[in-house]
């Protein structure tokens, strides 16, 4: 990042909040062992659904597990998906961008039939669909939410490719020589680079909320580990007698949302301020 | 039998302690006519024929639409329905009296020839109906007369009546198969209080009031079943008013209902046991120092108190207790909550703690796999949860693997089976121990024949269960059943969780409903609406 967009993001609150979250985010997951008050799995039917006292802070869930200690292990699941995903879908979509954008003719043609193909998926529905085939647990959601990522990506980066392939640079680096692969490393893609930082962070909060929903259906992560959104489907059964225990980790599932909103919003106006307002 | 028979066979008398009972159900207010019944209920039908489904969802409907030649009421007792009488006339065959003047719902008669037609259709057809499955040694029914018609078993029966009243035995209009095809699975006709109306799948059923039924004429002009998968979306349709009536209401809303005067919830002992059961034949669970390890390890109580919440009662046995030849097994004696003795158990069979807990033998550890599929039966995941962290309290890793209903089933019902435990669950709806003991524990009656998913192989049981089925005395059989059950609480292949309540809520405007043990019929012909 330059001084100057430096500079744009730490005038922006808003973004410093987001940054202020998800640093926050990481460190939880990071440390969750050492913050996490009791074993997030242990079981103490006694104490189901117990409310927010000394010992469960914020609760128990319908097994007696204590609910902070799940929230702060989701972190990690969360995170673990949701970084996962976004590299998948920036590996994937990066590279079906740019052998689109730069090759063009029928190679492109056919790989943007089949991105268009996907994203004729409504929401979610391609992300339901992968996980039926592979069956579900964390690995096969994070590859999940990272395929229904890959699309956007790759129609990103191949419009950003075909504009810069254009640029007097490109023409002038080809003029002196210079190959195809090389041109893309080593000129296009570092252009394309902040654009697709700005889209994984964006990506991120969708990639968590996608997790989210998937284990609440029953099709990502599987009990006993701890999930937001396995645990907010447990706790609806319950919402009118207990409802923290759906409404914790749902409070998570929003913060970590907003943050990587925020803190992405922030880095697309500090990289490229003629989006500004987009 | 024949005393037996003659007993039950007296229909007079039934009819006048039915009345009598009928008439103190009664409230006091005046019973209202019309109106329509909505009931929300977690799954659609598979099929609304009774040959090709055996499961609740669609029973619920289908038996108020078909009925049998004898019905098994409230108190599992057996009282006559299209049949009046009936005599046993051999150890195989035993002679039905047809009630005259009943119509199907297409207007044609009930006669010998529709029974001998249904029984065909369920035992012979291609493929036979699921009841057969159950049927055991029935063979078919022969047309005596017009109103007279003999129902024949290869084998001596013992629980034929039993078998006759289950709710796939209802009777079918001949006329209507035919002319249907394969499309009378989705609009059945039959002689009951309702006729069918309407099915759009997944949305709902429609019945209603069949004007010329024989009996009683049904008080409800419909009846509307609708699905809901939510336990909480159902709740809140009857706290709205959107429904009259909820299945599978949510336990823990339970209590709230009772003192609140606008609902009512009434429950009835069930005849279903929920179990884990394990896989005999693989190992380690071919071990039963290992099986009884794991029964130790489970503390019922917790479970029963904290996750059931008093909407089932601790399971005594592989059979719940209203069914005929049930004994109590005495598993809180025989297998008392103590990880103590769970791992001594273990260690006896060569299982000693590793380095995280997890019991090793040799380098190997002893990870169990397990099936299971969630919202089945009540607290079903919630219960294969509680015992997966419970088992790990005592060293046993369970890795569950989560399957939607239907796959699960159609891997219980495979062969082989690759998994250590499931989680299921099993109803003696006959309400005769036969229909549980033995395809679920005769060796022979392996998937995808029978229902021995724990590949339990003992050859006295195999004697005992045989012996029962085939004997007329229902005292010698009791006893037989009894012995059985005494050795397969030795042997234990199940860890059986909880007994079933059959449990239904209603607003308080719904009448003269009571709930049925049998967790397949919903009997609707006598409710009223009061408002």
């Amino acid at each position: 990042m330059s001084a100057d967009a430096a500079r744009r993001f730490g005038r922006n609150r808003l973004a410093l909040l987001g940054l202020a979250l998800v640093a926050g985010l990481v460190l939880v997951a990071a440390a969750a062992p050492l913050l996490a008050p009791q074993d997030p799995v242990k079981q103490s039917l006694f104490e189901k659904r117990a409310r927010p006292d000394a010992k469960h802070l914020l609760g128990a869930d319908e097994f007696g597990r204590d609910i902070l200690s799940r929230v702060i292990y989701g972190t990690r699941v969360a995170l673990l998906v949701g970084t996962l995903a976004a590299a998948i879908a920036v590996v994937a979509g990066g590279a079906l961008g740019c052998v689109a954008g730069f090759a063009g003719g029928w190679l492109d043609a056919t790989i943007m039939r089949g991105i268009e193909i996907l994203l004729a998926f409504p929401y979610l529905l391609l992300a339901i669909a992968i996980v039926s085939a592979l069956g579900p647990g964390v690995v096969n959601t994070t590859i999940a939410v990272g395929v229904w990522g890959t699309p956007t990506v790759a129609r990103m980066v191949r419009a950003s490719v075909l504009a810069l392939k254009e640029t007097e640079y490109v023409r002038a680096a080809r003029a002196l020589g210079a190959g195809g692969p090389a041109l893309v490393l080593r000129h296009i893609l570092p252009n394309v680079l902040p654009t697709l930082c700005v889209y994984a962070t964006l990506f991120m909060a969708n990639a968590v909320l996608v997790e989210a929903a998937l284990s609440f259906l029953g099709l990502g992560v599987q009990p006993p580990t701890p999930s937001w959104g396995l645990m907010v489907s447990t706790g609806r059964d319950v919402l009118l007698v207990a409802p923290h225990v759906a409404t914790m980790p749902g409070l998570a599932i929003v913060v970590s949302v907003l943050g990587f909103n925020l803190l992405g919003d922030g880095l697309r106006d500090a990289l490229d301020p003629r989006l500004r307002g987009a | 039998m024949k005393r037996g028979g003659a007993r039950l066979a007296t229909p007079l008398a039934l009819l006048a302690a039915a009345l009598a009972l009928g008439a103190l159900a009664t409230p006091a207010a005046a019973q209202k006519r019309g109106g329509t019944l909505t009931i929300v209920r977690p799954t659609d039908p598979v099929s609304l024929d009774p040959h090709y489904e055996t499961t609740a969802p669609g029973a619920w409907v289908y038996s108020n639409i078909l009925e049998s030649l004898i019905a098994i009421d409230e108190k599992l007792e057996l009282h006559p329905k299209l049949a009046t009488s009936w005599d046993v006339i051999s150890p195989t065959r035993v002679r039905f009296k047809l009630r005259p003047g009943v119509r199907f719902h297409d207007g044609t008669p009930l006669d010998a020839a529709a029974v001998k037609f249904t029984l065909d259709r369920a035992l012979k057809g291609t493929p036979p109906g699921r009841w057969a499955s159950l049927a055991g040694p029935l063979a078919g029914a022969e047309v005596v007369d017009d109103l007279t018609v003999d129902v024949v078993t290869s084998e001596p029966f013992g629980p034929i009546l039993r078998s006759l009243a289950l709710v796939y035995a209802g009777i079918v209009s001949p006329t209507a198969v035919v002319k249907a095809g394969p499309d009378f699975s989705r609009a059945p006709v039959g002689t009951g209080p309702f006729k069918f109306v309407e099915w759009k799948t997944n949305t709902h059923v429609i019945l209603e009031r069949f004007a010329d039924y024989w009996g009683d004429k049904a008080p409800l002009d419909r009846v509307v079943f609708r699905v809901l998968p939510e336990e909480g979306a159902r709740m809140i349709a009857l706290q709205t008013g959107d429904a009259d009536m909820v299945l599978f209401p949510s336990p823990i809303q339970l209590a709230a209902l009772r003192r609140d005067p606008k609902f009512a919830v009434h429950e009835a002992t069930g005849l279903r046991v929920v179990f884990v059961g394990m896989h005999a034949k693989q190992p380690p669970l071919d071990d039963v120092r290992v099986r009884s390890a794991l029964l130790h390890a489970v503390d019922l109580k917790a479970i029963l108190a904290n996750i059931l919440e008093g909407a089932a009662l601790p399971a005594r046995g592989v059979l719940a207790p209203g069914v005929f030849g049930f004994k109590d097994m005495r598993l809180d004696q025989l297998y008392p909550f103590d990880r103590g003795r769970a791992k001594a158990l273990l260690a006896q069979a060569g299982w000693n703690p590793g380095p995280d807990g997890v019991m090793q033998k040799g380098g190997q550890r002893l990870t169990l796999t397990w099936l299971a599929a969630r919202g089945r039966y009540p607290k079903d995941g919630e219960i294969t949860e509680a015992v997966q962290a419970m088992l790990r309290d005592v060293g046993v890793e369970a890795k569950v693997e989560w399957r939607e209903w239907a796959s699960a089933f159609t891997q219980f019902r495979g062969d082989p089976l690759s998994f250590h435990l499931f989680t299921l669950g099993w109803v003696t709806s006959s309400t005769d121990a036969d229909s549980s003991l033995y395809p679920l524990f005769h060796s022979r009656q392996l998937p995808p024949g029978g229902w021995n998913t724990s590949r339990y192989a003992n050859a006295r049981v195999d004697t005992l269960v045989e012996q029962a089925r085939r004997s007329l005395n229902q005292g010698e059989r009791e006893r037989l059943y009894g012995e059985a059950q005494d050795l397969l609480a030795k042997d234990m292949v199940w860890i059986p969780i909880y007994n079933t309540k059959e449990i239904v809520a209603t607003r308080a405007s719904v009448k003269g409903f009571g709930v049925h043990p049998v967790e397949y019929f919903l009997p609707l012909g006598k409710v009223w609406l009061d408002r």
